[in-house]
């Protein structure tokens, strides 16, 4: 056994666990689903200007909609599909704090899920600018810092989800369609208080362009200290629930 | 050596007020009990799981019996910190359970639940368990564990393909790998054929001569051959804790109902209506003999020879459900 396993376990044991599984599978179908606005694109790049074009796919679909939803499959099944098995009593029968078992699961469902929606949306961008790609390598950057960050909060979000609320996976789609896509776009103080905002303001600071702009933009530093906190928020909650969780 | 029972007419305790460990049903005089729980009830809404339970458990092995449903999972999984006590207190060797990680280090549970993760293999699944104890040598302790339940020849199989009985060993193995002081079984033996029963059984009573082994079952013949005490539970009451023998003499004293499959059901029926230990003998729909008895071991005793005389081949042998919750309802009557 590696010195990786040794040091956490519960990560690589949880690692094993999502790759043998079907949820992956979901991950990459929805993580895919912006490639196809870049495959209409490159069929019909009269559409519009190309970096238009990708901002408005990432920042109107893929924020607010596909990340959530591709993130919520491993981060509600970390912890559920434990609970669902009856295999959480392995976990924590051990000399193993609640704290680091929640952080161990929190950072193998990010390890899955960051390469998959980075890897997608690198297609997406890749199709977009193809044979330009060189001069808008920025924008890339962006859209990944934007992908790690969200990944990493809604993960933290949704494995809490599924610790407090049996039905987690309803729960999170309900959380990520309503408040994050509906109501933050018609209630305008409500979108300074979605994850899909301080996550749009990571991109458009990495970017830097005048030309992508976001009204009431957090900034890199106050968009990841913000993401940051409400990560380990969402990490204590979940220790705190998971001490006291009854285990069936 | 001390028997104890719950009294069902004893006037109940002040509700809030503990049991001397040494008090508790269930505790040998001069054994420091190891397992204690102190006035446990557990409830679900308007469900009550236990009720008012106390007994203590010493180093040996203790059955913990009773009826499908009777709560004995139930008490497993407050004893282990799993599910939190809605009343009482529950302490492993001096420790609440609940919430002190450490206690794990001297604790293992063999879980009631089937599934383990299908795509580690045994000997995977008993390294990260020993890896998650922090073990200092591994690798030896991986195989004392799977070599403990003679699973060396399929460790390296994914659990996935095991049957059911080689998933129960290697979750003896996964729970055994640290060494603990408490070994809790619910169920260990569900689904072993019968080799693999004698080897748990004989397993079970080796790790007893120096650890306290909690084994749950609700099948009485089967606790009679490894425990030797034992705590009864009946729809979430204490009914019995104790000396095995001492409660098992009481239980032989009430009527029990048999349930016998046979090549030859009316010449057997002929042939055990005369012996004096029966009762009553008929035939239900299915052909099967079903005889109540009055003294059921001496029963058990002569039914070969008797099954011999008729000329019947015996293909099972069996105590009929409803005998065997009779028999704990007894025990909680009194």
């Amino acid at each position: 056994m590696t010195l990786g396993w040794r040091l956490a376990p519960i990560f690589f044991l949880s690692l094993r666990q999502f790759i043998g599984g079907k949820a992956v599978l979901a991950v990459a179908g929805l993580a895919s689903l912006p490639m196809l606005f870049s495959l209409i694109y490159r069929i019909n790049p009269d559409i519009d200007r190309p970096r238009r074009y990708l901002d408005d796919v990432f920042t109107e679909f893929m924020l607010p909609s596909v990340l959530p939803l591709a993130v919520l499959v491993l981060a509600t099944g970390a912890f559920g599909d434990e609970l669902e098995d009856r295999t959480l009593p392995y976990l924590v029968l051990k000399p193993i704090s609640r704290f680091r078992i929640v952080v161990e699961k929190l950072l193998a469902a990010v390890a899955i899920s960051a390469p998959i929606v980075g890897g997608f949306t690198a297609l997406s961008w890749l199709f977009v600018f193809w044979g330009e790609a060189g001069d808008n390598l920025d924008m890339l950057w962006g859209m990944l810092a934007a992908v790690a960050v969200g990944t990493l909060v809604y993960t933290a979000v949704f494995q809490f989800f599924s610790l407090f609320i049996q039905r987690a996976i309803l729960a999170s789609i309900i959380y990520s369609l309503v408040w994050e896509t509906v109501l933050g776009r018609f209630i305008p103080g409500l979108r300074y208080a979605s994850i899909r905002h301080l996550v749009s303001s990571v991109y458009v600071s990495v970017i830097d362009d005048r030309r992508i702009a976001l009204t009431g933009s957090f900034g890199t530093a106050g968009s990841v200290t913000a993401v940051l906190i409400i990560t380990a928020v969402a990490v204590l909650l979940g220790t705190w629930r998971l001490r006291r969780l009854n285990i069936e | 050596m001390a028997t104890a029972y719950a009294d069902p007419a004893a006037p109940p305790a002040d509700a809030g007020q503990m049991l001397p460990p040494q008090q508790l049903p269930g505790v040998i005089p001069g054994r420091e009990p190891t397992i204690v729980m102190n006035r446990v009830s557990k409830w679900y809404g308007d469900i009550v799981a236990v009720s008012d339970v106390s007994f203590g458990v010493a180093q040996g092995v203790t059955g913990l019996l009773g009826p499908n449903g009777a709560g004995k999972s139930t008490a497993l999984k407050i004893i282990t910190g799993l599910i939190a006590p809605s009343n009482g207190t529950v302490t492993i060797l001096g420790d609440p359970a609940r919430g002190s990680p450490n206690i794990y280090r001297k604790v293992g549970l063999v879980h009631e639940a089937e599934h383990i993760y299908p795509y580690l293999t045994g000997r995977e699944f008993v390294r990260i368990n020993g890896v998650m104890q922090r073990l200092p040598s591994l690798e030896p302790a991986v195989e004392r564990a799977i070599d403990l339940v003679e699973l060396t020849d399929a460790a390296d199989r994914r659990i996935g393909g095991y049957s059911k009985g080689m998933r129960q060993r290697i979750k003896v193995a996964a729970a055994l790998v640290h060494d603990p002081e408490v070994i809790l079984m619910d169920e260990p033996l569900n689904g072993m054929d019968p080799a693999q029963r004698l080897q748990m059984i004989a397993l079970m009573r080796e790790l007893g001569r120096t650890k306290t082994v909690l084994v749950s079952s609700h099948i009485l013949a089967e606790v009679e051959r490894f425990a030797e005490n034992i705590v009864v539970i009946v729809n979430g009451k204490l009914a019995a804790a104790g000396d095995f023998r001492a409660i098992r003499d009481r239980i032989d004293a009430h009527d029990h109902a048999v349930r016998i499959t046979t090549s030859e059901p009316r010449y057997l029926a002929m042939a055990l209506i005369g012996h004096p230990t029966t009762r009553s003998v008929r035939i239900d729909p299915q052909q099967r003999v079903i005889v109540e008895t009055d003294d059921v071991r001496g029963f058990y005793a002569a039914l070969p020879l008797l099954a011999k005389r008729s000329r019947a081949r015996l293909f099972e042998v069996a105590a009929a459900d409803e005998s065997l919750s009779s028999v704990f309802a007894y025990l909680v009557e009194g």
